[in-house]
């Protein structure tokens, strides 16, 4: 399927599979997503706890800092994310605690370095975007809001790529938990233009790069109506080879 | 050459050679000759056989190569192995059309002896359904499976990648259901004809008004999603996917080697296109024949006119848990139905006469003052006897058969029949006249004659909540429909 392809292969997914690796480790899936015009924020790979600190202060704090590495998928379970880290001294503490965490999940997990990125404020909702690819189909696009929603109730919306603005709208308006971005009790209206715009973004990125098995955008903040979106943490997975 | 006259050679042809049928009648390949048959097939009907010189009447060749006249299209059930050589002098014959019934190919694994048919075909230019499919039915007179029931002519299509569910059916169909079916197509395992093909068929297809599709993998997905947007702009299309959990998808990958895709998908199609996906093989027809018979529905009100509170009941609660809407009749139109109606009825809607043995009064009179008011889109009747009912009553011992009461009921029973398609006429004439989807319900089969006449003439009948679905998924897809044109 590879070789079909008409359009040039991405540098980021090329340099992936030159690797060896299926998984993109978050900040090159931010790299990639970016390049759709996707907000993800400041955020750094840094190798030096000095460079960590002087980083943190050029974004100001509060900071995050995640460790990356090709071997560790699931970064909450291995104990490798820090949140709201407001001076350079949790800074340094959290470096060396990832970087150990790390270590301890899996002896022999590379490390690229640590991601230091700006602490996102809380906003209106967090919301998933996903993709997997289906055998007949293609790309199929999911939508739902983060946590229980999706883990428990399992309330979210799919459509096959490629989907019309028109689609996006009645995707997101589809979800049983839509009044939550609808301005629910006098809470304001979450920002559904962009949400509908991103998710226009992520079929188009699906489409061009069929080597994209799965893609996980999780958590993505949603502001306030006219204020935007951020995505919090990126993951793709890209086909093993047939 | 547009789609349709490309594929024509299956659906109209008039020479058809059979490879498989033999003076055995159980055997599939003489059943797929005798139904043919039966239909009423006008054409020329030629066994292709070893060692016969007449099968089953007819004069066989041993090769169809000796045949002296043009055939059009060839049927094939025999033995796997020998396929591929028949079709080899298939194609030296010139046949352009088969359909090929044998399995024993890709879906035991065996993709050799498929490409190697595939490869003849392509050689020669022949188009083929399946291999190891169910054949196809053209109604009326052309009957190509091993089911006996041809069904009545009407714009009903199917394409399904079970042969099964293709033509088994056809028992309800002509039993129950009634519904007037144009073309049944069994795609097998789509060696170089897909279900993609046959639907721009159906699409072109004058007398097709509907499609019902029953799937397990959509080889050639994106424009299957493309096809089925485009018809339903113009037909309603119909699913039922199959092989949605672990077992069924088992079942399907060793069923026709197809791999399907998740439930929640389909349904994403469904959203995206309009198609209407329904559970099982019977709401399927059901629905199909509500569309091909009726006109859709412009709006969600419905009255419900009744011979009994519960199904009144019942029908209401579906309707109104699943987007469709039971008015109260508005103050003067229930003055209006009143008069009419027995002094225990009930005129809010559901309309329930409780009994009443006025049939002109339920069957035209009330209808049609409801159809002829703004304030309803549709209407169901619940509850009709027929002459069966009275048949039965008289299995009275011999003792009581001369009473006068016992030979009044006679007959009445006797010339029931007669005085209802009167009536029934007339209610099919408010169904043109007022442009609304009347439904019928009650609890007979077509075994009873108004049924029949009924369904053969445009009004569906149906058990009681079979109806209300067709009138609930019917208002799904013109909802879909209108809120495309209204934007």
């Amino acid at each position: 399927m590879r070789g079909a392809r008409i359009t040039k292969v991405d540098t980021i997914i090329r340099s992936v599979l030159n690797e060896n690796r299926t998984f993109l480790m978050e900040h090159e899936s931010k790299d990639l997503i970016a390049k759709y015009d996707i907000p993800v924020g400041e955020y750094k790979v840094i190798k030096d706890e000095d460079a960590a600190v002087k980083f943190s202060n050029k974004i100001g704090y509060p900071v995050v800092a995640k460790l990356m590495s090709p071997d560790i998928i699931h970064k909450t379970e291995a104990g490798i994310i820090k949140l709201n880290l407001n001076s350079d001294e949790e800074v340094r503490k959290a470096y060396k605690e990832v970087i150990k965490n790390g270590k301890n999940y899996n002896y022999e997990a590379q490390i690229e370095g640590v991601n230091i990125q700006k602490m996102i404020e809380k906003g209106i909702v967090e919301i998933i975007i996903g993709s997997m690819r289906d055998i007949n189909f293609g790309p199929v696009l999911m939508f739902g809001l983060g946590g229980i929603f999706v883990e428990i109730f399992k309330d979210v919306s799919y459509r096959v790529c490629p989907i019309s603005q028109d689609e996006a709208n009645k995707m997101i308006r589809s979800i049983k938990a839509f009044p939550l971005l609808d301005g629910y009790r006098g809470q304001p209206k979450a920002d559904n233009e962009r949400i509908i715009d991103t998710l226009l973004k992520c079929c188009r990125l699906l489409i061009e790069n069929p080597e994209i098995e799965q893609l996980d955008l999780n958590p993505v903040i949603v502001f306030e109506k006219g204020r935007g979106l951020m995505v919090v943490d990126a993951r793709i997975i890209l086909r093993e080879d047939e | 050459m547009n789609k349709f006259e490309e594929f024509n050679g299956f659906f109209n042809p008039s020479t058809v050679a059979f490879f498989g049928a033999s003076n055995v009648m159980q055997k599939f390949g003489s059943l797929h000759l005798t139904n043919l048959l039966t239909a009423g097939f006008q054409g020329k009907i030629i066994p292709i056989h070893p060692n016969g010189e007449k099968i089953l009447g007819f004069k066989a060749y041993k090769n169809i190569k000796d045949v002296p006249e043009d055939v059009d299209l060839v049927v094939i059930a025999t033995r796997p192995d020998i396929i591929n050589n028949i079709l080899e002098d298939c194609g030296q014959k010139g046949v352009k059309y088969a359909i090929i019934v044998s399995g024993g190919f890709s879906e035991i694994g065996n993709e050799e002896e498929q490409n190697r048919m595939k490869e003849i075909a392509q050689k020669y230019g022949i188009k083929i359904m399946g291999p190891n499919c169910s054949g196809e039915v053209v109604a009326p007179n052309i009957n190509i499976t091993h089911v006996p029931w041809p069904p009545r002519k009407g714009g009903v299509s199917i394409i399904s990648q079970s042969g099964t569910y293709a033509v088994q059916p056809l028992i309800a169909i002509s039993t129950k259901i009634g519904v007037g079916i144009s073309k049944i197509i069994s795609v097998g395992n789509e060696v170089n004809t897909d279900l993609v093909d046959y639907l721009e068929v159906l699409e072109e297809d004058q007398n097709t008004t509907c499609i019902g599709l029953y799937f397990e993998a959509v080889r050639r997905g994106k424009e299957f999603i493309e096809l089925i947007e485009r018809i339903n702009n113009k037909k309603p299309v119909v699913i039922i996917p199959i092989g949605q959990t672990e077992a069924g998808t088992r079942s399907a990958k060793s069923h026709t080697a197809a791999i399907t895709s998740p439930g929640y998908i389909i349904d994403s199609i469904c959203e995206q296109t309009g198609a209407v996906k329904v559970k099982n093989s019977i709401e399927m027809l059901n629905l199909l024949n509500g569309f091909d018979s009726l006109p859709l529905l412009k709006g969600n009100r419905v009255a419900i006119l009744t011979m009994g509170g519960g199904p009144g009941t019942l029908m209401s609660d579906l309707f109104e848990s699943h987007g469709m809407n039971v008015p109260v009749l508005s103050e003067a139109l229930q003055e209006k139905i009143k008069p009419w109606l027995p002094p225990t009825a009930s005129t809010m809607n559901p309309i329930d006469l409780t009994y009443s043995d006025d049939m002109q009064n339920y069957l035209n009179v009330v209808p049609e003052i409801l159809l002829k008011s703004n304030e309803i889109d549709s209407l169901i009747f619940y509850g009709l006897m027929g002459n069966q009912y009275f048949t039965n009553i008289l299995k009275v011992p011999d003792y009581m058969k001369d009473l006068e009461s016992v030979i009044a009921l006679k007959n009445f029973g006797d010339m029931m029949d007669d005085f209802f398609m009167a009536l029934f006429d007339e209610l099919v004439d408010f169904k043109e006249k007022y442009n609304k989807p009347i439904i019928l319900t009650c609890y007979n089969t077509r075994e009873e004659k108004f049924v029949a006449y009924l369904q053969d003439h445009g009004i569906p009948v149906y058990y009681p909540e079979e109806g209300v679905w067709v009138l609930i998924r019917m208002w799904q897809y013109s909802n879909f429909m209108l809120s495309k044109l209204n934007k």
